[in-house]
């Protein structure tokens, strides 16, 4: 008897640890392209001219409730973000997807399909985001990282840009206490991104395509047609620049010749404009205090010289900003790539939306998913315990791992983890990104990452 | 005999807790993301269309590629898309090195490149008359003349470009690209050729390869993940009242397991010492040592891949939708119908040599939870409108992926490709989708679920031949 019980309780271990280890292995980073338990999307527009479709599907075979939130980033008539939210509950069957359009909401009648629940319309002229988070029957946040989302962003008229949401995944094997304080700091749900990284056509640049293809330019002589080259024009030339200084400042010019007293080096008529907008991990929509953080910028010219902002940009609960002067200085190359990180208020997430001009005046627009990069954290010798420091590990133990290293994956810190960025608590310089204790002067540590969404009592 | 088997339960307990813990580690080291950095980029449509004549001289109109063509000094010029849809079209591609110097470490990479040219051709001529000239389908060949891929999807056009720490670069399919010099010194300026067709349908594949320089980079992957892609695919309408339409989206990184920076070993691909490591082909008796990058790990005696150098490609790809011909939802798209793309390209590729068939079975649901499925057949590329899969064209209404059928304006579509037991290629996919109203339009990533289980992709890479240092 007892050698079947035994032999029950070894199989028993075995089953349970696989349990435990195939939940715990549903964790990784927070991703644009894999379902999860808080799905955000960073930008929501319904200003007149532009609106924003959302779709949402449950991917799990079992009904998923979500709590959802807009969240204001409209500037109030004291130029502050007014930053409240408005939340409402969908439910979704098995794989149901469902979709709405931000500016009618979703009404259980007109619309085919089992119905998610009602979702009320944004307010006119919202500019902000939408969180999501997955919660049980009694409105509880649970981890069963089974929701995905993308939105489309419509118009001006026909023209669109379409994102993925940004999941964090939920920790299934037990360590999500479900309260109303969802903890982004790699053991409750995935920590917030330390990076977010932007590839871009650099703002003075032609745009590459439309410049060898399109409408580049314009003819300089009185028809003013436009054209892709001096063939183009009957008569003149085509004009694919603008005069920077002198007598004819921003007219077109094919050469020097038009600018007297200044140069054919401005802006191209067939331009790129690349539009970040961010929004703080850190939310309070509990007390519906806006989240200030600073972010700072690292870039890099084509040929790899290094730029930055000329000032960090401050945001309050949600930010959007265009990555051309006067915030960021003139690129000289043709592309450039920029890191967006934060200092005090906590890490960001961040989406593009590209917005590409002809010279007459066509546009269209298209969105991205920034890249993430984490920053890496140790583990403690002998154990799974995250750690900074030797401080964090306890029995001897000793914190190892390429702790403060920028990552993409675990698999750059082994045997650490790829993880959120970290804050300085105390000392001179708190609230600065941080790599270690030694970074954030006297008194200062450098604590493990976390941000923290603080939702509403239900 | 019982302490003996109550040992041996406990053991096998311990042991399937140990075994899975392994696989966790490994499974979740590293991962096909298109927000995350990698060593292998995939950019899996990559499209150029437009039509060069002679303008002037004695035979102007006539389609030519180089002004040389064109006698009486006439011009060899863009003036139009091959099969006069009114747009040109070009795919800008960019791509960073994320790369960080580090004590010796300078940060330059030495990155290989592949232009993957899946183009149909008509078995006579074209439309335009142009011999073995591409096409879309059947219709654009000459009567009696059919329009498929060629017997190895079409070739590989490579390329080596050398990027120093975090440099960014970017490039026309159509026009190719300059790189300028870096203040490193990592390379001096570098040229990227186009795209190796005026009217092109394909991929480009990008990897961290050996070396400081083409010259001396053997072409062997780099366990390092450090490159960052997007491609953005333009339509543009020159003139009055002229035309720009855009859809970008993110290229698919397959991150290698780990970041050590070492070369992978050559394999062993044929013969009896497939899946051995080697060093020449002496080494592979009735097979070749071929570089090989193993995309997931095949436990299977005499795989190419029992090791994994790379992550798994996912088991099922999801793709959120509108079913086709559901109205714009915007105030200002009243009227206008959706329709969504779907481009599925193969994880395993022999470049060069092309690639296998595979099998993508799709798993529809609408808003009712109702199930349905089709299945389509995926070789080299297969760009197809959600409401093609299942009916042939002029019928898409009836599609299960139209909201004729549906009854409701959105789905969710999983995609499953259906595994072989090959021991030298793999089934997996990847894919891209792009949504179009008229007028406006944009691509975006698909969501993944899974790996593909037990079995691996492999992608075989051209024997390196070293080439001399391209410059402008």
């Amino acid at each position: 008897m007892r050698t079947t019980q035994c032999v029950r309780a070894g199989w028993l271990i075995g089953v349970l640890g696989a349990c435990m280890i195939v939940a715990g292995a549903a964790r990784a980073d927070v991703t644009t392209e894999r379902p999860g338990s808080i799905l955000i999307f960073p930008k929501v527009v319904a200003d007149g001219t532009r609106d924003t479709v959302i779709q949402i599907s449950n991917t799990g075979n079992v009904l998923d409730q979500a709590r959802c939130f807009y969240i204001n980033g409209q500037r109030g008539r004291n130029g502050i973000a007014q930053c409240n939210e408005t939340d409402f509950l969908i439910s979704l069957t098995k794989q149901q997807p469902t979709s709405w359009l931000a500016s009618t909401g979703r009404f259980p009648t007109g619309s085919a399909g089992l119905d998610p629940g009602l979702v009320p319309p944004v307010p006119i002229g919202f500019t902000g985001a939408l969180v999501c988070v997955e919660v049980d029957a009694s409105l509880s946040p649970v981890a069963m990282n089974a929701l995905k989302g993308e939105v489309t962003l419509e118009g001006p008229g026909a023209d669109l840009g379409k994102y993925n949401g940004i999941a964090f995944l939920g920790n299934t094997s037990g360590a999500n206490n479900g309260d109303n304080n969802l903890n982004l700091d790699g053991v409750e749900y995935n920590a917030c991104p330390a990076t977010s990284r932007v590839n871009l056509v650099t703002a003075a640049a032609p745009d590459p395509i439309i410049f060898g293809l399109g409408n580049a330019g314009v003819c300089i002589n009185n028809s003013a047609d436009p054209c892709t080259t001096d063939a183009d024009c009957t008569t003149g030339t085509c004009g694919r620049f603008t005069c920077a200084g002198g007598a004819n400042d921003g007219g077109v010019c094919a050469s020097g010749t038009e600018c007297p007293g200044g140069t054919c080096t401005g802006a191209a008529l067939a331009s790129v404009t690349t539009n970040v907008t961010v929004l703080p991990c850190n939310m309070d929509m509990n007390a519906q205090v806006p989240t200030a953080v600073r972010l700072n910028f690292q870039g890099f010219e084509g040929d790899e010289t290094p730029f930055s902002a000329s000032t960090s940009v401050p945001i309050s609960c949600w930010g959007n900003f265009n990555i051309a002067p006067p915030v960021f200085p003139v690129i000289p190359t043709e592309f450039g790539t920029l890191e967006i990180s934060s200092g005090a208020g906590g890490a960001v997430l961040a989406v593009i939306q590209t917005v590409h001009s002809d010279s007459i005046g066509n546009t269209a627009t298209a969105a991205l998913n920034a890249h993430m990069e984490g920053q890496c954290v140790g583990q403690c010798s002998g154990g799974s315990v995250r750690c900074v420091s030797d401080a964090d590990c306890t029995g001897g133990a000793t914190c190892i791992g390429t702790v403060g290293r920028a990552c993409t994956s675990n698999v750059d810190c082994t045997p650490g983890t790829c993880s959120g960025p970290r804050f300085c608590k105390g000392g001179p310089t708190a609230g600065r990104a941080c790599t270690d204790d030694s970074s954030c002067g006297s008194g200062g540590t450098c604590p493990l990452p976390s941000a923290v969404i603080r939702l509403p009592g239900a | 005999m019982a302490n003996r088997v109550r040992s041996t339960a406990l053991i096998c307990g311990v042991a399937v807790v140990a075994v899975l813990l392994l696989m966790v580690h490994r499974g979740q080291a590293q991962t096909v993301a298109s927000d995350r950095a990698a060593g292998y980029v995939v950019f899996p449509k990559v499209v150029v269309d437009v039509l060069k004549t002679c303008v002037g001289g004695t035979n102007g109109g006539t389609i030519c590629t180089t002004s040389v063509q064109c006698t009486g000094g006439g011009i060899c010029q863009i003036t139009d898309d091959t099969f006069h849809q009114g747009r040109r079209r070009d795919t800008l591609m960019q791509l960073t090195s994320t790369a960080v110097p580090s004590g010796t470490d300078t940060g330059c990479r030495v990155v290989e490149c592949f232009y993957l040219d899946t183009t149909k051709h008509c078995s006579n001529s074209n439309v335009n008359l142009t011999p073995n000239g591409p096409c879309r389908t059947n219709t654009d060949c000459l009567p009696g003349g059919t329009c498929a891929f060629r017997a190895d999807c079409g070739g590989e056009t490579n390329f080596w470009i050398v990027l120093s720490a975090n440099q960014p670069v970017g490039w026309s399919a159509n026009f190719g690209g300059i790189i300028p010099s870096d203040i490193d010194g990592c390379a001096l300026a570098q040229t990227i050729p186009a795209a190796p067709e005026p009217f092109f349908v394909g991929e480009v594949k990008c990897v961290e390869v050996d070396g400081t320089s083409p010259a001396d980079s053997t072409g062997t992957p780099l366990l390092a993940n450090e490159l960052k892609g997007e491609a953005t695919i333009y339509d543009v309408e020159p003139g009055s009242p002229g035309g720009v339409d855009v859809r970008g989206y993110n290229a698919i990184g397959v991150q290698a397991v780990t970041t050590s920076g070492d070369p992978i070993a050559t394999t062993c691909v044929g013969g009896s010492a497939q899946g051995d490591t080697c060093g020449a082909d002496a080494d592979c008796p009735g097979g070749a040592c071929e570089i090989a990058m193993c995309l997931g790990s095949d436990p299977d005696a005499g795989a190419v891949c029992p090791t994994a150098t790379h992550a798994s490609c996912p088991s099922t790809l999801i793709l959120d939708h509108f079913f086709d011909f559901a109205p714009d939802l915007s105030p200002g798209g009243s009227g206008l119908e959706v329709t969504t793309d779907l481009t599925l390209v193969p994880c395993s590729e022999n470049v060069g040599s092309g690639t296998s068939s595979t099998t993508a079975q799709f798993t529809v649901f609408n808003e009712f939870e109702q199930r349905f499925s089709a299945s389509l057949n995926v070789r080299c590329l297969r760009e197809i409108q959600l409401s093609d899969i299942d009916v042939l064209p002029g019928n898409e209404h009836a599609s299960i992926f139209s909201i004729y059928v549906q009854g409701t304006l959105t789905g969710q579509t999983r995609v499953r490709p259906v595994i072989g037991s090959e021991l030298d290629v793999g089934h997996g996919l990847l894919g891209v989708a792009e949504e179009f109203v008229a007028g406006g339009s944009d691509a975006f990533n698909l969501h993944y679920a899974g790996t593909t289980p037990a079995k691996s992709d492999v992608v075989i890479l051209p024997a390196a031949v070293i080439l001399p240092p391209i410059t402008p």
